[in-house]
């Protein structure tokens, strides 16, 4: 039997769960509910206190869910910004090294060019999860637990 | 009824310095609002500091707690020293382009400058604790490793390319995400009073379309105004990362 509480009403009898802060709910002792509330009460303990240890900062690493199932819309636009990213700064380079230098046309196609692989370069790592470090090598914690276990590291990885 | 009229820079007060425009506009008025709005929450919420928190406190502390956890996992136990700053730039954020979706209220993460000025902070600062950090290590990691040599003069300015592109591409995506959104939001609000307009009797029932889908626009958006913050947090402990950990 549940019961929605007032506040302000005498509590002696029940005990409670509190699920939000502005709903309070009290169980009645003996009745069927109870004790599955109190059971339900002290899995939510234990889950918040996993939770609070998961994003204390000396919880083990590694441990975490990952956030990678991000929408495919937002990989496409994220794509989309990579490339345009590195178009605007190679071409943008190309153009002030040539207004600087008085190169006209030649800086603009060269930094338009690079500018293009550099852009095929960034969706290339984000697709293939190698973050944004620089250069092509997957070093992000797989390595570092490698070296952990002992287990011989995978052909071409280099250091 | 121009849709883009919303991310019009109005001063509030003039004030000229030199030949620099330096007015208080409504853009100034919603950072100071939204600066207020966090410290108030931050302060105000975690007043009373009880073990069951009320409404505030929990809000205060989901931030903490969403942002702790983020910045040690995707940047590592060493960046625990850039949480404050990491926390301030996503309520920034955050709060600014939720505070945006009041209508009426301008939105400042909808203008490339704002967002460009943070990411560009961003990229300063994570190359200079990259520099400080490795020294002259940082500008060999520009070379990929396990590259012949002859291949340098290619490789090495796409990698620095690549490199300054991280702002760009930073402030981009929050920049455009914001202003579409809003922008589409205006479009559709506009075909409701066009239809009224035109069709008399029958647009009041037509314009009901347009106002329902805003209705579910509205919602996207304010998902799009959490995601983007969040987006923009996490790709900042990202580069974080890189810079403490140089491979």
């Amino acid at each position: 039997m549940r019961l929605d509480i007032v506040v302000g009403e005498t509590l002696g009898y029940a005990d409670f769960e509190i699920t939000l802060p502005v709903t309070v709910r009290g169980y009645i002792l003996g009745s069927d509910n109870g004790p599955a509330g109190l059971k339900e009460l002290e899995e939510r303990v234990l889950q918040a206190r996993q939770r609070v240890e998961r994003t204390s900062w000396n919880a083990p690493e590694g441990e975490v869910a990952d956030d990678k199932q991000k929408g495919m819309l937002s990989v496409a636009f994220r794509i989309g910004t990579e490339v345009l990213a590195a178009l605007v700064v190679g071409v943008g380079g190309g153009l002030l090294i040539d207004n600087a230098l008085g190169t006209k046309p030649w800086c603009l196609v060269v930094g338009f060019v690079l500018g293009a692989c550099a852009g095929v370069s960034n969706v290339y790592r984000v697709l293939n999860g190698l973050g944004y470090a620089i250069g092509y090598r997957v070093v992000e914690s797989e390595g570092e637990r490698r070296e952990e276990t002992g287990a011989p590291p995978p052909a071409g990885h280099k250091d | 009824m121009d849709p883009l009229h919303q991310f019009h820079i109005n001063p509030i007060f003039k004030v000229v310095v030199g030949n620099t425009d330096v007015s208080f506009t409504n853009s100034s008025l919603s950072m100071i609002a939204v600066v207020v709005i966090v410290f108030s929450l931050m302060n105000y919420g975690m007043r009373s500091k009880s073990m069951v928190p009320g409404r505030l406190q929990s809000v205060a502390e989901m931030l903490y707690e969403l942002i702790a956890g983020m910045v040690r996992d995707n940047a590592g136990h060493d960046a625990r020293p850039f949480f404050p700053f990491v926390f301030t730039l996503f309520s920034f954020i955050l709060f600014g382009n939720l505070l945006g979706m009041i209508p009426g209220v301008f939105t400042y993460t909808s203008h490339i400058i704002v967002t460009f000025a943070l990411a560009l902070f961003v990229f300063v600062m994570v190359t200079l604790v990259a520099i400080v950090k490795h020294g002259f290590k940082f500008f060999t990691s520009f070379m990929p490793h396990g590259v012949p040599i002859a291949m340098a003069p290619i490789l090495v300015p796409i990698e620095l390319i690549s490199y300054m592109s991280r702002p760009i591409s930073l402030s981009v995506r929050l920049f455009a995400n914001m202003m579409a959104g809003h922008a589409m939001l205006k479009v559709f609000a506009g075909f409701t009073i066009m239809m009224i307009g035109s069709m008399g009797a029958v647009g009041y029932l037509a314009g009901a379309v347009p106002l329902v889908i805003n209705i579910a626009l509205i919602g996207f958006e304010i998902m799009v105004a959490f995601l983007q913050a969040y987006v923009f947090t996490i790709l900042t402990c990202l580069y974080l990362k890189d810079a403490l950990e140089l491979h």
